[in-house]
C-alpha cells in the first residue's frame, strides 16, 4: 500500500474518531464503522484471492539453451464466484527476460474463468536458476491495498550453453606464430624432454631447453604429433550471488566452447583442458567431440576458489611442449596465476589470458603473457 | 440480462431507499420502513421493466394496472376517493423510485453524475450532522452504500486491465463485499449520544491516578500535608489552586440507595484566624452519638420510633483504599453501630429533609426537653453512660461556646447580608439564603494565594463578597460558617469527602471528592450540612421520598376482580365473533384471473406480431432468423455455444448429444454468416423443419443426456 492511500485512510479513520466524539447518532457511527469495515473487508478479499487464485506455469522442455528464445505458458485460473479484480505479475529478471509480456499489466479474472498467455522466454546465461513469475500482486476492488507475495513454486530450468559461431578470431593476427597456417603445416619440436643422464646420445640434447633449464636436457622421443592449442578452462566460482558468478562462468563456457569450436572448424587441433576433480584434457578434433564436450560444458559445475590453482598446479611443465598456444580462460588473473602459468610455459609458448572480468584493465601483455579482457556483458562473438 | 440487471439495482436500489427515507410520507400513516421498501420493490420493478423485452414490459406493466384497478374497484364508490387519499403514499413511493431510476439512468450515461451523486449525497449528511439534524440509520446507510458502489465502480472503470468482462460484471461479482460492509455497518451499534470514551478515560485517570498517589507517598504529601488539595491537614489552608488529578480512596456500599448527596466527616475545625482553621475541641464518637440523639429527639413518633417519613436507617460499608488512618463517616451514625471488620462499617439515619413533615422541624427551634430526649434515648437503644439529658445540655452549651465564638463583620457586609436576609423568619431560612447567595459566586480551582492582609473572619468575607466572589469549597464553606455565627447561628467548618451516588448502593470515592462544607446548628435538629459551593448540591437539593403506602399507585386486583376481567374478555369474545365475516376469495380470483387472460392476450399478440414479422423477411433474413432459434433451443437444453468457438467446432463437439438431424442447420449457419450466400426456399424450410424437430424433442434430449452421461 503506497504511503499516500495510507495517509488519506489514517486521516479517514482520525476523521470519524472527531465525528463520533462530537456527534451522536447515525451519520458518524455509520461513517466511523465504514473506516473500519472497508479496510478490514479489502485485506479479507485480498486474502480470498490468493488461496483461490491459481497460478500455472510451464516452458516447452525443461532445458533451455542460453540465448535461445524459448515458448512460455502462463495459465491464471479463478474458481470462485467473484472477481478477482486486479492481479500483477512479476517476472524473474535477472538471468532471464519474458519479452511478450509486460510486468506493469494488470489482469482482471472474472468469476469462473482463465487466462493464459504464451511468450518467449530468454534465458541470458548457461546454469540452473528459477525463470517465470517471480511474484504476485493482489488488489482489492476498491484498489486500497495491494499485497505482494512469492510464489509457492517456482519453475526451475537448467540452461545449456550458447553454441556461438565465430567466423574470425579477433587477436589471432596479432601472433604470427599463433596463426593457423603455422599451427598446421610446420612439424613441432620434439617434447617431452628429460634431464641428461651420462652416456646420453649427445645429438638428442636439446639446446633450448637446456638454456631455459640451465641444465643439459635431452629429448625423449622425436616426430610425436603434437596439439596446436591448449584452451585451459576457468575452474573456480568467486562469488555466492548468481548475479556475479553466473556472468563469469557464462562468458568462460562460451568462449570455451567457441574457441574449440572455431578451431576445430578450422582443422586446428585443440584440446580443451578443464578441472573436474583432476586435470581433464578432452581432445577436440571432430564435430562429435565438439559434441562431447558441450555435453560436459552443459553440465559443469565451478567449484571452490582454489580448484583454477590446483588444476594449473597440476598441468606439467612437458604440456608447454604439446601446445603452440596455450589460451586460459578465466575469471580471475592474480600474481598466483601468472606464476603458475609462467612456471608451467617452460617452452616459452604464446600465452593468451582471456580475461571474463568486467573490471579487468585494457588488453595488455604482462611477463611474456597476453591479457584480453572479454568481460561478461558484450556478446562473446564480439569480444572475441 | 442478469448481469446488466443486478448492475442497475446495485446503484438504483440504494439512491431509491436514500431518496424515498428523507420523503415525508403523504397520506395514511405507514411506518417509514413500510414505506421505503415499497420504494425499493418499486425500483427493484423498474429496473426489472427496463430489462425485459417489450413482451415483458407490456405485460408487467399490464399486470400492476389489473391489480390497481382491481383494489381500487372493489370499494364501495363513495369510499374509493378516501381510500386513494390514504393510500397516495403507494404512489409517492413509486414516483420516488422512478425519480430515482430517472436519475441512476442519467448517471450512467453521463458518468460524472454518479460521482456528483455521490459526493452530494455524503455533503448532504456531513451538512445534517453538522447541525445535528436527525436522519434515519437506512437514510445514511443507502447513501453510504450509494457512495461506496459508485467508488468501486469509478476505480474499475478507470483501471486499464486485461482480460475483464467489463465494468458491470466486475462490480456485479464484487458487490456481496460491498453488501456485507453495508449491512455490517448498519447493525452495529450507533447510539444517540457522541462516545465519551469512557474506557480510555478510565485507563487514563487510571494511569494519572496511580502516578499521583506515588508522587503524593514519595514526597511524603497526603492525608496530612499542607497541599492545598482541599487541605487534610492540621491547619485548612487556602492554596492558590487544586491539584485536579484523581485516584480512588474508598469504596461505599449501602444495604439501600444512599442519599444522592453524601457527605462523610473528616475533621471538624471551629476556630479561623483569617488564613487558616484551626480545630479546638477533638471531635469524637461521644460527640457524633448526642449530635444523632438531638436530631433523633426530633424524630421519634407516637409509637417511639424514628418516623420512616423523616428518617430511613441505611447500612453503609466503607472500605478505604489508601493508607489514612483518619476515619470518614456519615453524619447521623446511629450510636453502636459502628464496627471495623474489613472495612468500617456503620448505620446512619438518611434524612428526608426536603419532605413536607421535615419542613416544621427545621424551623421550630424546639430543643426536646427531658422526655423527649428519653424516648430518643430508647428508640436508639441506648440509655445513660453519657446519654443523660444532663450530658445533652451540657454538649448544647459546649456547641454554642464552641461554635458560635465572637464573628465580628465589617459594615458593609452586614449592611449586604442585612438585606440579604431581610425577612427571614427562623435561623433555617437565614441560613439557606446565605447559602444561595454564595452559590450565585463562581466556581474555579484556581483562585490564587489569600492575600496576607487578610487577617481575619471581617477581612475574608470583605474580599471574597466584594472583590473576589470566586474560589472553590473551601472558600465558600469558610463564608458560610462566618456568616452564620455573625447572625448568631453555631457553624462549624468541616473537611472529608462529598460524592454523588446516584442511589446506587455502590459509589467509588475518588480523591478529587475531598470537601470542604459548613454545617450549621439548628436548635432541636442538630447539625445539618449545607453546601454554598456554586455548581454543587448538598442535601437539601435530594428529592424527597414517599413512604410505603403513600406511593398512590393502582390498587392490587386481588381475586375478586378476575371475574370482571373475564367477564369482560367473554363479553370481546362474543363480539369478536358477531363481527366475523367470511374470506371473499373474489377480491383475489377475479384480479388473477384477469392477469392471466391479459398474458394470454400479449403472448397472442406477440405471436401474432412475430408471424408477421416473419412472413416479411426475405428468405435469407428468414434463414438466419431459424437458424438463431435452433441455437438459442439448444442453449435451453444445456448445449450453448462457447465463446470462441466456430459453429463447426460446436457441431463436432455436440453432435453425439443430441438426436440425429438436430445440427444440421449447423453448416447452412455458417455459410450464411460468413460468406453471405444466399438462401433458397427449400433450404428455409429444411431450417423450419429442423427448428421444430428441435423444439419437439424436450424429453428425447433428457433422456440422451441422461444414456450419455
Amino acid at each position: 500500500m503506497n504511503k499516500r492511500k495510507l495517509l488519506i485512510l489514517i486521516a479517514v479513520f482520525a476523521l470519524s474518531l472527531v465525528g463520533i466524539s462530537l456527534r451522536g447518532g447515525p451519520v458518524p457511527y455509520v461513517f466511523f464503522w465504514l473506516t473500519l469495515l472497508v479496510p478490514a473487508v479489502c485485506a479479507l478479499y485480498i486474502l480470498f484471492v490468493m488461496i483461490f487464485l491459481k497460478i500455472y506455469q510451464r516452458s516447452d522442455g525443461r532445458t533451455m539453451v542460453c540465448g535461445t528464445p524459448t515458448d512460455f505458458y502462463i495459465t491464471l485460473n479463478n474458481e470462485s464466484p467473484f472477481s478477482f479484480s486486479s492481479v500483477r505479475i512479476k517476472f524473474y529478471s535477472s538471468f532471464s527476460t519474458v519479452t511478450g509480456l509486460d510486468d506493469g499489466c494488470v489482469y482482471e479474472l472474472p468469476p469462473h474463468s482463465s487466462l493464459t498467455r504464451m511468450t518467449p522466454l530468454l534465458c541470458r546465461y548457461r546454469g540452473e536458476y528459477l525463470v517465470g513469475i517471480k511474484e504476485m500482486i493482489i488488489s482489492d476492488f476498491l484498489n486500497l491495498f495491494s499485497f505482494r507475495y512469492r510464489i509457492k513454486e517456482p519453475l526451475s530450468v537448467i540452461v545449456a550453453p550458447a553454441n556461438i559461431r565465430l567466423e574470425t578470431l579477433r587477436y589471432l593476427e596479432e601472433h604470427p606464430d599463433a596463426d593457423r597456417d603455422s599451427l598446421k603445416d610446420r612439424p613441432r619440436p620434439d617434447i617431452p624432454v628429460r634431464e641428461y643422464v651420462a652416456g646420453d646420445d649427445t645429438h638428442l640434447i636439446h639446446w633450448k631447453a637446456s638454456a631455459v633449464m640451465g641444465k643439459l636436457m635431452v629429448r625423449e622421443r622425436t616426430g610425436t604429433e603434437k596439439s596446436g592449442i591448449a584452451i585451459i578452462m576457468e575452474a573456480s566460482r568467486y562469488s555466492d550471488k548468481p548475479e556475479d558468478y553466473l556472468p563469469a562462468e557464462n562468458r568462460v563456457i562460451e568462449s570455451v566452447l567457441a574457441l574449440a569450436f572455431y578451431y576445430m572448424g578450422n582443422g586446428v587441433p585443440v584440446d580443451v583442458i578443464y578441472y573436474s576433480g583432476r586435470a581433464v584434457t578432452v581432445p577436440v578434433r571432430t564435430p562429435g567431440d565438439y559434441e562431447r564436450l558441450y555435453e560436459a560444458m552443459r553440465g559443469y559445475f565451478f567449484g571452490d576458489e582454489g580448484n583454477t590453482v590446483r588444476l594449473l598446479d597440476e598441468l606439467q611443465q612437458e604440456m608447454c611442449w604439446q601446445y603452440s598456444i596455450i589460451i586460459p580462460v578465466l575469471i580471475r588473473f592474480s600474481a598466483r596465476e601468472h606464476d603458475l602459468i609462467g612456471r608451467m610455459n617452460v617452452a616459452h609458448v604464446p600465452v593468451r589470458v582471456y580475461l571474463a572480468d568486467d573490471n579487468a584493465d585494457a588488453a595488455g601483455e604482462t611477463g611474456g603473457i597476453e591479457v584480453i579482457p572479454v568481460g561478461t556483458k558484450a556478446p562473446t562473438e564480439d569480444v572475441l | 440480462m442478469i448481469i446488466g440487471l443486478i448492475y442497475d439495482m446495485l446503484f438504483l436500489i440504494p439512491f431509491a431507499i436514500a431518496v424515498s427515507s428523507l420523503l415525508p410520507i403523504a397520506g395514511e400513516e405507514v411506518s417509514g420502513p413500510v414505506f421505503v421498501a415499497f420504494s425499493a420493490a418499486a425500483a427493484v420493478v423498474i429496473a426489472v421493466i427496463r430489462h425485459v423485452k417489450l413482451r415483458e414490459k407490456v405485460l408487467i406493466a399490464g399486470t400492476a394496472a389489473i391489480v390497481l384497478l382491481a383494489v381500487i374497484l372493489y370499494h364501495p364508490r363513495a369510499e374509493r376517493i378516501d381510500f386513494l387519499a390514504s393510500h397516495i403514499w403507494i404512489a409517492e413511493a413509486a414516483l420516488s423510485a422512478a425519480a430515482a431510476a430517472i436519475i441512476c439512468y442519467l448517471a450512467e450515461r453521463y458518468r460524472v453524475l454518479k460521482t456528483a451523486a455521490a459526493l452530494a449525497g455524503t455533503a448532504m449528511l456531513i451538512g445534517f450532522a453538522a447541525f445535528s439534524v436527525s436522519l434515519s440509520k437506512i437514510t445514511v446507510c443507502a447513501v453510504f452504500a450509494y457512495t461506496l458502489i459508485v467508488f468501486a465502480d469509478t476505480v474499475q472503470h478507470r483501471s486499464v486491465k486485461e482480460g475483464g468482462r467489463g465494468d458491470g460484471e466486475h462490480l456485479v461479482s464484487v458487490s456481496p463485499f460491498i453488501i456485507v460492509i453495508v449491512i455490517a455497518s448498519a447493525l452495529l451499534w450507533t447510539p444517540k449520544k457522541p462516545y465519551d470514551w469512557g474506557f480510555v478515560r478510565s485507563i487514563t485517570e487510571s494511569v494519572m491516578g496511580s502516578v499521583a498517589k506515588i508522587n503524593d507517598r514519595l514526597s511524603g504529601k497526603g492525608w496530612d500535608s499542607d497541599t492545598p488539595f482541599i487541605g487534610f491537614s492540621d491547619r485548612a489552608g487556602f492554596g492558590s489552586s487544586l491539584t485536579g488529578i484523581g485516584y480512588k480512596v474508598m469504596d461505599i456500599k449501602t444495604s439501600k440507595a444512599a442519599d444522592p448527596y453524601l457527605y462523610l466527616t473528616g475533621r471538624v475545625y471551629d476556630s479561623f484566624d483569617g488564613q487558616n482553621w484551626d480545630y479546638t475541641r477533638e471531635y469524637g464518637e461521644e460527640e457524633r452519638n448526642l449530635e444523632t440523639a438531638e436530631t433523633v429527639s426530633a424524630l421519634v413518633g407516637s409509637d417511639g420510633e424514628v418516623s420512616k417519613a423523616l428518617a430511613l436507617t441505611v447500612d453503609l460499608t466503607l472500605e478505604q483504599d489508601s493508607y489514612g488512618t483518619d476515619q470518614f463517616l456519615p453524619s447521623k451514625c446511629i450510636p453502636g453501630t459502628l464496627k471495623h471488620k474489613s472495612g468500617t462499617e456503620v448505620s446512619y439515619y438518611k434524612l428526608n429533609v426536603n419532605s413536607p413533615e421535615f419542613a416544621p422541624l427545621l424551623e421550630s427551634g424546639h430543643e426536646p426537653d427531658k422526655s423527649e430526649w428519653s424516648e430518643a434515648s430508647e428508640a436508639l437503644g441506648i440509655s445513660g453512660g453519657g446519654f443523660a439529658y444532663e450530658d445533652y445540655e451540657a454538649y448544647r452549651d459546649d456547641v454554642y461556646e464552641d461554635y458560635l465564638p465572637k464573628t465580628p463583620i465589617s459594615e458593609k457586609t452586614k449592611e449586604y447580608m442585612d438585606g440579604v436576609l431581610e425577612g427571614a423568619s427562623s435561623d433555617y431560612e437565614k441560613l439557606s439564603r446565605i447559602e444561595a447567595m454564595l452559590k450565585s459566586f463562581s466556581y474555579t480551582e484556581s483562585p490564587g494565594t489569600l492575600p496576607e492582609t487578610i487577617k481575619g473572619s471581617a477581612d475574608f468575607l470583605d474580599y471574597l463578597i466584594f472583590e473576589k466572589k470566586e474560589g472553590y469549597c473551601s472558600y465558600f464553606a469558610t463564608a458560610f460558617v462566618l456568616l452564620a455565627r455573625a447572625y448568631d447561628i453555631p457553624a462549624r467548618y468541616v473537611q472529608g469527602y462529598r460524592t454523588e451516588t446516584d442511589g446506587k448502593m455502590h459509589t467509588e470515592v475518588m480523591s478529587v471528592d475531598a470537601h470542604a462544607w459548613p454545617e450549621a446548628y439548628i436548635a432541636g435538629i442538630g447539625w445539618l450540612p449545607f453546601e454554598p459551593t456554586p455548581g454543587m448540591r448538598g442535601i437539601f437539593a435530594a428529592p424527597a421520598w414517599k413512604t410505603p403506602g403513600e406511593s398512590g399507585g393502582s390498587p392490587y386486583k386481588g381475586p375478586e376482580n378476575i371475574g370482571d376481567a373475564a367477564e369482560t374478555e367473554g363479553d370481546a369474545g362474543e363480539h369478536d365473533a358477531a363481527d366475523e365475516k367470511p374470506f371473499d376469495w373474489k377480491k383475489i380470483a377475479v384480479p388473477v384471473i384477469f392477469v392471466v387472460m391479459f398474458a394470454l392476450l400479449i403472448f397472442m399478440a406477440d405471436g401474432i406480431l412475430k408471424k408477421k414479422r416473419y412472413a416479411r423477411m426475405d428468405e435469407r433474413l428468414k434463414a438466419l432468423y431459424l437458424c438463431r432459434q435452433c441455437m438459442i433451443l439448444l442453449k435451453r437444453r444445456g448445449l450453448a455455444r462457447g465463446e470462441s468457438e466456430t459453429l463447426s467446432e460446436y457441431v463436432i463437439r455436440v453432435e453425439d448429444k443430441v438426436p440425429p438431424g438436430f445440427l444440421d442447420f449447423g453448416t447452412l449457419y455458417e455459410k450464411i454468416l460468413y460468406s453471405g450466400m444466399e438462401v433458397s426456399a427449400d433450404e428455409r424450410m429444411k431450417l423450419e423443419e429442423n427448428l421444430e424437430l428441435i423444439r419437439k424433442s424436450g424429453k428425447h434430449m433428457l433422456h440422451l443426456r441422461i444414456a450419455n452421461s
